[in-house]
């Protein structure tokens, strides 16, 4: 019985850490705004999608921030996802798939081949536009399903691209993480921990209360 | 007493061991993302009227430009329009110097509907003082609206009222 009660302290003790551990983490990261930006690796040359996948899998709206290079421009066109893919068919572009928290990056995979994607000539865009210093645009989720995708200036690099969400709630539950993991750090540690014993002086029945009263 | 808090401990890990599974989606709000609409609006309001805008800029350039410019008037002109340009005493309205006077602004009034092509346009706009209707087709995805058919409306004549565009 002690076994098992000092096993699941030590499980306890394991939960609580892991907790405080997790929870400090992400307090860190989300700041007291619940802010989480991720970034996105480089892709060159290589357009950029951003699919609902990424785009509407929250009720918040996405903030994406694109930078272009120095001296070069980069379009951004959002439109609804079946009328992105008609107009991107085969071309190469990276597609974003999710975030890597602890790296705190977007994930990307390859997909198409073709060259010469050119989305200034399409007509079906909601929203389109030629940025040439570092732009942030909100996407709204009142609009959801779409799709965006970001595109370098011809023969240009796109400079940097992130993603970010912001919800104060997250903040307040990487608070609470804490507290709970060190709740279960103390009874843990209580369980583990061997009590220590109080010794009590011996007494003798009858010690002072018949003093005095001995018969001579 | 010990027993019952080894339970209450013992219940408290499993507790934690089997909720860990599915808590990050919960905890972050994580949710599938929306299905598109069976019939969605090809445009909104906003970018149909630049789209319809952009494509009369262009038909006016190639109904009004060299006859030569073949090309110029195929990227910007389809079926009536086209065969119009492309004769060479066009048809010019009454009321009007050439066949296709710019309008300063054009009014949209309506888009067609769901995700497959052709699709449409329908706007109006004012030019010379002679209102007309312009319809605007793209066939396919990675070609621009083009520029079908122009109808001048004779004085009183009116079109059935269309759902309003967002």
């Amino acid at each position: 019985m002690l076994l098992i009660k000092r096993l699941l302290g030590a499980l306890l003790l394991a939960a609580g850490l892991a907790l405080v551990v997790v929870g400090g983490w992400f307090a860190a990261f989300l700041g007291s705004n619940g802010t989480a930006r991720f970034a996105v690796p480089p892709t060159g040359s290589t357009p950029v999608l951003l699919e609902p996948a990424i785009l509407n899998r929250t009720a918040h709206p996405v903030r994406v921030t694109v930078t272009p290079k120095a001296g070069s421009t980069a379009t951004i066109a959002i439109g609804a996802p079946s009328d992105a893919a008609a107009v991107i068919g085969d071309h190469a572009v990276a597609v974003v798939t999710g975030v890597d928290v602890r790296a705190k990056s977007a994930t990307l995979t390859r997909r198409g081949s073709a060259s010469g994607l050119d989305l200034g000539l399409v007509d079906v865009w909601r929203t389109t536009r030629s940025v040439s210093a570092p732009t942030t645009v909100v996407v709204d989720q009142a609009d959801a399903p779409q799709t965006m995708i970001i595109q370098p200036g011809s023969g240009a690099d796109l400079g940097a691209l992130t993603l970010t969400w912001s919800d104060p709630a997250w903040f307040r539950e990487a608070l609470v993480a804490i507290g709970v993991g060190v709740i279960l750090v103390l009874a843990g540690a209580r369980t583990i921990l061997p009590r220590r014993r109080r010794h009590r002086a011996p007494t003798t029945a009858g010690d002072g209360i018949n003093q005095g009263t001995v018969v001579a | 007493m010990t027993r019952r808090r080894t339970w209450g401990a013992l219940a408290l890990a499993g507790v934690l061991a089997a909720g860990g599974c599915g808590i990050p989606d919960r905890v972050v709000g994580l949710r599938a993302a929306p299905t598109v609409p069976s019939d969605p609006a090809i445009l909104t309001a906003t970018a149909a009227r630049q789209v319809s805008q952009r494509a009369l800029d262009r038909a006016s350039e190639a109904m009004t430009g060299p006859d030569a410019d073949e090309a110029a008037r195929k990227s910007a002109l389809l079926g009536p329009a086209l065969r119009l340009a492309e004769v060479k005493d066009k048809f010019v309205a009454e009321g009007r110097t050439n066949a296709l006077t710019l309008p300063p602004a054009v009014t949209l009034l309506g888009v067609s509907r769901g995700p497959g092509w052709p699709r449409y346009l329908l706007a109006t706009a004012q030019a010379e003082d002679v209102q007309s209707l312009y319809v605007f087709v793209q066939t396919d995805a990675t070609t621009p609206f083009k520029l079908q058919t122009t109808v001048p409306m004779e004085p009183g004549a009116s079109i059935p009222a269309m759902p309003l565009l967002t």
